[in-house]
């Protein structure tokens, strides 16, 4: 086991590596460049500003220099902030998005996986039906609409709740930010947690234990539960993009300063270091979180654990 | 094979209740955004300015009201249906179309042409398509059709590459496909006439889940205002300019986003019935 696991991670360098490589060079295949709507500026400022971040130099010694710096963990400066680093702008909007995008799947685990298995213990009955309609309406709903719907709402006709604005993270203000973002993932949550158990249910193995006489739920619960919440921890991974993006989306909505914005905002600008540090930070985090995943997995599930 | 899945689906989809009143509900929707044009005398960019961001009512003949430019919200809305509905069906057959190509070659292949084929999905997969989308979105002018599609179309087509992948690889030790190997039949021949027929139910449920999700991820891009532009609209462009008005015509906002959520609603709703009837794997 720690030799597998010692080999994905020693695996990720290559994917990463191919992930900053492609980025790098097909964002500069867009037409345009930093310092365009400076329309005013001189030409041979023009040719300074370059020279002092050295966008003048070839392509490919300027992705040299960037890899080289990213190995000293040197994002670069920011074109568009002035006298920032990419990194302090991260570190600034990081700390949000993270405590938005964790919030958000706390709420969904402590909700989704007792909700999943109560509706796969009470299959067909009245709250499995009920759930049912309400997963799929909520995994319908994205998050641009549920959003401005709970603002408009909570927030400006009912007045329980802020319709916007972050103040640093008060309760006030992340209630509907964070329930915009979890629904979806809450109702992930409980389908996988739901088929999961009826699947484990249905086993041979459940099936021997009950003609053996285990009959109570509670005992079936007992040796069910970890093999029923497999596909869940299966799913964390993606699941970590998925917040990710959807807090891209919540971040605009409720005007949050989270780190979503740069990515889209440095695009648009192309603020190439910005958007480059954006796909680092996040790439690193899903490959992560993803390899974290299939590594709780392989411990979960004895038969990959023993290889 | 064309025929027993169609048999199958007119004989168990009915009873999946859900799944029919899914497929009513989004022939509906169809057939209303089609023949909007007939129900209103408002023309979708038609400005009138005697009734200015009017609320639904009788005023002007503008039931679902009217935005800040006079312009009717049912007309807009009904466009924004059309786009979305046009873009994501689009979007989802080129999507498949590769998606089938890549699986069913990858899966055929094997070895390390086909490892290689899906260690390149896996990679995709792994990383937010946010990425993708939004670079690709943004490296030419803004409201480009054709990028938008291929922005869209790069992250649609790796869940169908993966199901058809995984299908093929089990088809290809079965005596028919070896039989026809022996016989000589070229490996394109093959592909086509055996191995695609016997992917094409999984596929098409899949394909059904695949437009609400092209659906979704264009009205992202336009909500972030890297989409469809002005004057044309689809529904995530029309929710975006709604949430900016929503204090003051909530109509705005809630018009587009029912139309959005009852549409991606009934095609999830359908394409989960159809997996359940069409895909071995869930056991029907």
């Amino acid at each position: 086991m720690m030799r597998y696991a010692l080999a994905r991670i020693i695996g990720l360098v290559p994917t990463l590596f191919l992930l900053v490589t492609a980025a790098f060079f097909v964002i500069r295949l867009a037409p345009g460049g930093p310092f365009d709507e400076e329309h005013t500026i001189l030409p041979e400022v023009r040719a300074n500003l370059e020279a002092a971040y050295g966008l003048d130099a070839p392509l490919t010694t300027q992705y040299l220099r960037y890899v080289s710096g990213l190995l000293r963990g040197d994002l670069g400066p920011s074109f568009k902030h002035k006298d920032l680093t990419v990194s302090e702008l991260l570190a600034g909007g990081l700390p949000v998005s993270a405590a938005l995008g964790a919030a958000a799947l706390v709420l969904a685990l402590v909700f989704g996986v007792p909700l999943g298995l109560y509706t796969a213990l009470h299959r067909a009955g009245a709250v499995d039906h009920g759930a049912s309609m309400l997963t799929a309406l909520a995994i319908a709903l994205p998050a641009f609409v549920l959003g401005p719907v709970l603002a408009l709402v909570f927030g400006l006709w009912l007045r329980w709740l802020p319709a916007a604005g972050w103040e640093g993270g008060a309760l006030r203000y992340a209630v509907l930010p964070v329930i915009t973002l979890a629904t979806p993932v809450l109702a992930y949550v409980v389908r996988l947690t739901r088929t999961g158990l009826l699947e484990v249910l249905g086993s041979d193995y459940i099936r021997a234990a009950r003609a053996r006489g285990l009959g109570s739920r509670r005992v079936v619960l007992v040796h069910t539960l970890r093999p029923a919440l497999m596909p869940l921890v299966s799913w964390l991974g993606p699941a970590v993009a998925f917040v990710l993006t959807g807090s891209l989306v919540v971040e605009t909505v409720f005007g949050i300063p989270g780190a979503g914005r740069f990515l889209v905002e440095g695009a648009l600008n192309r603020d190439y270091t910005l958007v480059m540090g954006m796909i680092v930070v996040y790439g690193v985090i899903t490959l992560v979180c993803n390899l974290a995943a299939d590594l709780g997995y392989g411990w979960l599930d004895p038969r990959i654990r023993r290889h | 094979m064309a025929g027993s899945i169609l048999a199958s689906v007119g004989t168990e989809l009915p009873r999946h209740r859900a799944a029919l009143a899914a497929a009513i509900l989004f022939v509906a929707l169809c057939l209303l955004a089609l023949f909007a044009p007939l129900l209103t005398p408002h023309a979708p960019g038609a400005i009138d300015l005697a009734q200015v961001a009017a609320p639904p009512g009788t005023a002007g003949g503008h039931w679902w009201g009217s935005d800040r430019l006079g312009r009717d919200v049912f007309a807009r809305t009904m466009q924004g249906l059309r786009v979305s509905l046009l873009i994501g069906f689009v979007a989802a057959l080129v999507s498949v179309v590769i998606g089938t190509i890549w699986g069913a070659v990858a899966g055929y292949a094997g070895g390390r042409l086909g490892a290689v084929m899906m260690r390149f999905v896996d990679i995709l997969y792994a990383l937010p398509y946010v990425f993708l989308v939004i670079i690709l979105a943004t490296l030419f002018e803004r409201g480009n059709v054709p990028v938008l599609l291929a922005a869209i179309v790069s992250v649609g087509w790796l869940t169908t590459a993966r199901i058809v992948r995984g299908q093929t690889l089990a088809l290809r030790r079965r005596e028919f496909i070896e039989a026809a190997r022996a016989m000589g039949v070229p490996t394109a021949r093959i592909l086509w006439r055996h191995i695609l027929p016997n992917v094409a139910g999984p596929v098409i449920a899949y394909a059904t889940l695949t437009v609400p999700q092209m659906i979704l991820y264009e009205s992202f891009l336009s909500f972030l205002g890297l989409g469809v532009q002005e004057p044309l609209a689809s529904l995530g462009s029309l929710v975006s300019e709604g949430a900016r008005d929503m204090e003051t015509a909530p109509w705005l906002l809630l018009a587009p986003a029912a139309c959005l959520t009852l549409l991606t609603l009934a095609l999830n709703v359908l394409g989960d019935g159809l997996r359940d009837v069409l895909d071995p794997r869930t056991g029907t």
